[in-house]
């Protein structure tokens, strides 16, 4: 019997995908809780940091809930793409994952922006360089490890999600069936091998992952300390 | 180059700094005062990485109008500051970190890359990282780094005080042979009567969130009440460049104008300015010059003015050939015996001084 690659890949391309949006998006919110002096920084904090505790099916509900197409976000979604809706979709997969993996993102770069500080940003600016070459120049390469950490979680996380993407995606072979879900199923239909083998594919990846994450933040941490 | 006028104020809890001052567009200026008296704020406040309320105004350029909305970013203000803490890039060379600055820099000042890297000595660190360098080190680095900004005014934020006296003596000793080459204002924080009297040219006394006005390095030593003033000891500065540094009896020659005086070895080389401090109760005054004297120094001065009566003693003021003032304590009975006008001609006697 061999392994079925068609959920694997597919895991791969949402994960890699959600890394690369989250990255994006992730940078901008992280220097803004960072450095921001807001009195309300605490409730963005919290917010964010709801897809660690909150179930994944409540997360989930209210995607879906948000997605139907009669919602303004579906309605929106319907005037830019007329053929495609998010619910039972990849791009609505990929939605999901973006937002059920955000605190596994900002965490990290919120964390290393926070170390580097403002002092090497204020040094920079009075030697006459702009804020683009200030982040570019100064803050990526100081707080690098934060940003490989980041796209590490992310995507492990990701390739770990089971409930919101059962929620929003369903389960359908080649569009939204992932690894996790594809395991479900084979274990639903008595097919314990296929459910063994990709099993120990996730489970020698995410330890894999994990190893070279606490690597990282080892050696790195000695370099910076 | 231009003035730098400010008029600021700014609060924080129970300090508030409210300090208004136009700055002299050349020499070092001293800000000058004890540690909490907001020195830092206001520098702080002036380069925009603080945001106080009022004016700042660089010539006839606005860094910042309140009233106006006008506020210039950090960055696009002529200007460089070097930190007490240096705030070297960690992840770059020490070559790379002054190339930034050179990169990123404004130009306003022509400073070359080989006075600033050779004047600090920093030639055979380039290759390394800031990790490498000890604490005197790595100040070095961040003054050239400052430098080669080449900004039209340098800030420096108490630069010296996290070193230990043989850093900062020797930074100090660099920076004066560096200073004449550099055209450069700059306006310098510190509560170290060392580094006033060693490199500034104007003074600024602040306490407690106010200023005085700026005023002349010789000036503010006289002036009483501040901690430059020693009641009990007057002293002149003078300024001199170095003609021996050490001949065969331990002694250096200076160039005081046309006028040489002898004072103790150096170890700054030919040509550097440096500054002597001199007692006003090791100068003594006479008529005519003396000869088989002990004294190694005999300058001509004119009496400027005769100071207040202090018990016996009483404080002369002179300036010399060069226009540099020279301060003598003499007896009343001295003063009564030599009949002194102010406007005469006098030679001031003096023994090998040392220099700071």
């Amino acid at each position: 019997m061999a392994l079925d690659w068609t959920p694997l890949w597919l895991t791969f391309k949402v994960a890699a995908l959600t890394t690369v949006i989250l990255l994006i998006v992730g940078t901008p919110l992280a220097l803004w809780l960072a450095f921001s002096r807001s009195r309300w920084r605490f409730l963005f904090e919290a917010l964010i940091a709801l897809p660690l505790v909150l179930p994944p099916t409540v997360l989930g509900f209210y995607l879906l809930i948000a997605m139907a197409p009669d919602s303004p976000i579906g309605q929106l979604y319907a005037a830019l793409f007329p053929d495609r809706t998010l619910p039972f979709s990849f791009e609505g997969v990929v939605v999901a994952s973006v937002l059920y993996s955000l605190p596994f993102a900002v965490q990290p770069l919120m964390h290393a922006f926070e170390q580097v500080g403002e002092k090497p940003l204020q040094a920079a600016a009075v030697l006459g360089a702009g804020p683009w070459t200030r982040f570019w120049k100064v803050l990526v390469p100081l707080s690098r490890h934060g940003f490989l950490i980041a796209a590490t979680l992310a995507f492990a996380h990701t390739v770990g999600e089971f409930g919101v993407v059962l929620m929003v995606g369903g389960n359908i072979p080649g569009v939204t069936q992932v690894a996790s879900i594809a395991i479900y199923d084979h274990v639903e239909n008595m097919e314990y091998t296929q459910a063994h083998m990709l099993s120990a594919v996730l489970l020698i990846f995410s330890f894999a992952v994990l190893a070279l994450v606490y690597r990282l933040n080892r050696s790195w941490g000695r370099l910076d300390g | 180059m231009a003035k730098l006028r400010f008029e600021l104020t700014h609060q924080r809890g129970e300090f508030v700094l409210n300090a208004a001052a136009t700055l002299p567009e050349a020499g070092v200026t001293m800000l000058f005062g004890p540690s909490g008296s907001g020195k830092s704020t206001l520098l702080m406040a002036l380069a925009g990485l603080l945001h106080g309320e009022g004016v700042v105004a660089h010539g006839d350029q606005c860094w910042q109008a309140s009233a106006r909305r006008c506020f210039v970013p950090p960055h696009r203000r002529p200007l460089s500051v070097v930190f007490q803490d240096g705030r070297l890039f960690e992840h770059m060379s020490v070559e790379e970190n002054l190339r930034f600055a050179w990169q990123h820099g404004h130009g306003a000042t022509p400073i070359a890359w080989d006075v600033v890297v050779d004047g600090l000595g920093i030639a055979p660190w380039l290759k390394r990282r800031p990790q490498q360098l000890s604490g005197g080190q790595r100040q070095r680095v961040a003054l050239a780094r400052g430098l080669l900004v080449r900004p039209a005014w340098l800030f420096l934020d108490e630069p010296l005080s996290a070193l230990d006296a043989p850093a900062r003596s020797e930074i100090l000793a660099l920076l004066e042979g560096l200073k004449a080459d550099l055209e450069l204002p700059m306006l310098w924080v510190t509560h170290s009567i060392e580094e006033v009297e060693r490199l500034g040219d104007q003074v600024v006394f602040m306490d407690s969130g106010q200023l005085q006005p700026p005023q002349s390095l010789q000036a503010a030593i006289r002036q009483p009440g501040t901690p430059l003033f020693r009641e009990e000891a007057p002293v002149a500065l003078l300024t001199g460049t170095v003609s021996v540094p050490c001949d065969g009896y331990g002694l250096s020659q200076l160039q005081l104008g046309e006028s040489r005086l002898f004072a103790h070895a150096v170890t700054a080389p030919i040509g550097t300015n440096v500054r002597l401090r001199v007692p006003a109760a090791s100068v003594t005054l006479s008529r005519a010059p003396l000869e088989e004297t002990s004294a190694l120094n005999q300058l001509p001065a004119q009496v400027m003015s005769l100071g207040e009566v202090q018990g016996h003693q009483q404080l002369v003021t002179l300036a010399l050939a060069d226009g540099q003032t020279l301060l003598a304590q003499v007896t009343r009975r001295s003063l009564q015996m030599l009949d002194l006008q102010p406007g005469e001609q006098i030679w001031a006697v003096i023994k090998a001084v040392s220099v700071l």
